[in-house]
């Protein structure tokens, strides 16, 4: 398997200007290692053709599927469940204390000569060479060993969380005394709420499974903070119809939200935040349910069964009821949903006007002055068990900073970009200052990626996607190309993924600053019938309110559509 | 399309603000803008009657203020093309994404 693999593995130059060339492959044990020259001698095939590209990258990736597997076992056995040392903000010593078993595994488990520790070194290694772009490259065989680009497909899978497990796992790490007590209080606080109470199953009536979430939080340096054990009931046991009925429940739009910030910016009003502690358990259920009690933490007969009366996470339900409850207290203050948006909700308070927003638990209160604000934050506090954040400053993940003597509202998420490009393993990437080079334009052609790059290039659109609706639309129109393309990516779209992930590294601190200038403007363009495979426009709109966008759109027109 | 967000827009600015002034709308297309404004009807553009009758009527309505604005100070352009360095930073300043200074 060594001869035939390892020194076989090349890629396209494009993909990866992100792992330092410099670095060569660490020393192996049993074979040659690649000389970081191109077309290393005695390769089979020399310049792998793009075609079998996508082979090798599968090949590559079975071989270290071994040290991939070790490291999903190895989590168990290291704190924090660090193994993959992928986690941002996890200490070097932790990531370095599980490597050589790693290595031992891809030594002994398939004799190759992969070292799968190094090839993850490679990733957070010294500055990075920012080469030509040019296609030509693209046919050329890669000089850097193949480990760098395994590495980082590894690495921006491991930008999953490890944190959250169910109970039954839980029990098996380490730190489990720890989650023990957070589950103990939970489940205390479930009794001291009132949200169930204990009965026996009348006949006829069927019981739903429950479980308990078990979480390690952290901080916003990635440094743990606390456990957290959440009881939550098995929703995708319950049955429609006879457990729950309607499920949905209305959120704030995004442009509803920087709306109002625009609008708070320009006529300096007060704002202040809410956060509704575990709001769910305030949603009033209609239906008859009945619940197992939480495992290994019983009271008296652990056959008997608890009766809802409040909504638990996890059943179909929670999210509706709770909205539905929280939208009857805002109108018993005096507060109704504007049909604009049913999530916001607008009334006066000693004469002066207040708008609220909610979002699930999160509620923004938005008043004329600020005694009218307080009043009806108050009301919401005497209703609910909600935590006073003061003035916003991390709304729903976005930065809200706001300067009184200018009167400008800035809102930026510069720690989500460097979460995702930490998570993608571009923490060294070398920037661009166009998320798209000018007159790109994607097509269907090119070499299909494997399974594994397939799946890292959705999850990389969908995060590239999520900044593009919340401020940054300046990668909106990079984002709807790739997505276009998230059913059969090719390498071309996965490195022009990449690209706009270093353009996010220059920009991260960008934010939009309303309360510059005053009015509302809408812009709408479309590019007639660029797109040579559909023949189709794509029509682009952007509003601009007090200074910055509040909305905007990048959508292929359907046919024969204005 | 956009016509009609700026239609919800504005109710919501209504419900936000109280004001009922007109959307302004900025049109890089002199031949859509003369469609807007009147009601003609040729053989080439009769397939999008409909939707032009759909903002015909806001504009008549004074709920949108179409008007034109050369491609060169078109914002929009960054949602439908890759444009080059320059144009790029331009609509992106102009839409109020501008550098984050603590």
């Amino acid at each position: 398997m060594d001869d035939t693999i390892a020194p076989v593995v090349h890629f396209p130059d494009d993909l990866d200007a992100v792992a330092p060339r410099a670095s060569a492959p660490a020393p192996s044990v049993t074979a040659p290692a690649p000389p970081p020259g191109p077309s290393p001698p005695g390769a089979a095939t020399p310049a792998a053709p793009l075609s079998s590209v996508d082979d090798a990258v599968a090949a590559a990736l079975r071989l270290v599927g071994g040290a991939s597997a070790a490291l999903d076992g190895g989590a168990a056995s290291v704190p924090d469940g660090s193994a993959a040392g992928e986690d941002a903000g996890e200490s070097t010593s932790d990531s370095s204390a599980s490597e050589p078993s790693d290595t031992d595994t891809v030594a002994s488990g398939s004799g190759a000569d992969l070292p799968a520790a190094g090839a993850r070194d490679c990733v957070g290694g010294p500055g990075p060479v920012a080469g030509s772009r040019h296609p030509a490259r693209l046919l050329r065989p890669n000089p850097r060993p193949a480990q760098a680009r395994v590495a980082w497909a590894l690495a921006a899978h491991g930008g999953r969380s490890r944190d959250k497990m169910r109970i039954d796992q839980a029990r098996r790490e380490p730190d489990w005394p720890e989650f023990d007590a957070a589950d103990q209080s939970e489940v205390n606080s479930l009794w001291a709420y009132g949200t169930c109470y204990l009965t026996e199953l009348p006949v006829g009536k069927t019981v739903t499974d429950t479980d308990i979430l078990c979480e390690r939080q952290r901080g916003p340096d990635g440094e743990l903070t606390s456990h957290k054990g959440r009881f939550v009931g098995r929703g995708d046991k319950q049955t429609y119809m006879v457990d729950y009925t309607d499920v949905w429940a209305p959120v704030a739009r995004f442009t509803t939200l920087r709306a109002l910030l625009a609008h708070c910016a320009v006529d300096g009003l007060h704002v202040y935040e809410l956060d509704i502690e575990a709001a769910f358990l305030n949603g009033e259920v209609d239906e008859e349910i009945y619940i197992l009690q939480p495992r290994g933490y019983e009271r008296g007969d652990p056959s008997r069964v608890c009766r809802l009366v409040t909504a638990l996470y996890g059943l179909n339900q929670a999210a509706r009821a709770w909205h539905t409850t929280l939208d009857s207290m805002l109108g018993a203050a005096g507060f109704t949903p504007r049909s604009a948006d049913l999530c916001l909700y607008k009334g006066e308070r000693n004469g002066k006007t207040v708008h609220i927003l909610i979002y699930v638990d999160d509620v923004l209160i938005v008043g004329e002055t600020e005694a009218a604000a307080v009043s009806a934050r108050t009301a919401i506090m005497t209703a609910f068990n909600a935590r006073e954040m003061g003035e916003p400053t991390f709304f729903l993940g976005l930065h809200i900073e706001r300067d009184a003597a200018s009167g400008t509202i800035k809102v930026s998420q510069r720690q989500y970009v460097h979460t995702l490009l930490e998570s993608f393993g571009l923490g060294q990437a070398s920037p661009v200052h166009l998320p798209m080079s000018a007159g790109t334009r994607l097509t269907k052609d090119g070499a299909p990626l494997s399974e594994e790059l397939h799946q890292t290039y959705q999850e990389l659109v969908g995060a590239l996607l999520y900044l593009a609706a919340a401020i940054r639309f300046d990668i909106f129109f990079a984002g709807g190309q790739l997505s276009r393309h998230v059913a059969s990516p090719t390498t071309e779209h996965l490195a022009a993924a990449k690209r706009v992930l270093r353009y996010l590294k220059v920009t991260s601190t960008l934010a939009l600053t309303y309360g510059t200038a005053t009015g509302l403007n809408g812009y709408s363009d479309a590019d007639n019938a660029a797109d040579t495979e559909t023949r189709r426009s794509t029509t682009g709109y952007l509003f601009n309110m007090h200074g910055a966008a509040i909305s905007w759109t990048s959508k292929r027109q359907a046919p024969d559509s204005l | 399309m956009a016509s009609r967000e700026a239609v919800w827009l504005r109710r919501l600015l209504i419900d936000l603000t109280g004001n009922e002034e007109p959307v302004a709308m900025r049109v890089d297309n002199r031949s859509a803008l003369a469609l807007m404004h009147i009601d003609v009807s040729s053989q080439p553009a009769k397939h999008s009657d409909a939707a032009f009758h759909f903002v015909r009527e806001k504009v008549a309505a004074k709920m949108i203020d179409a008007k034109y604005v050369p491609t060169g100070d078109m914002v929009a352009d960054m949602l439908t093309k890759a444009l080059p360095i320059a144009a790029f930073t331009a609509c992106r300043e102009a839409a109020g994404l501008t550098e984050l200074t603590l």
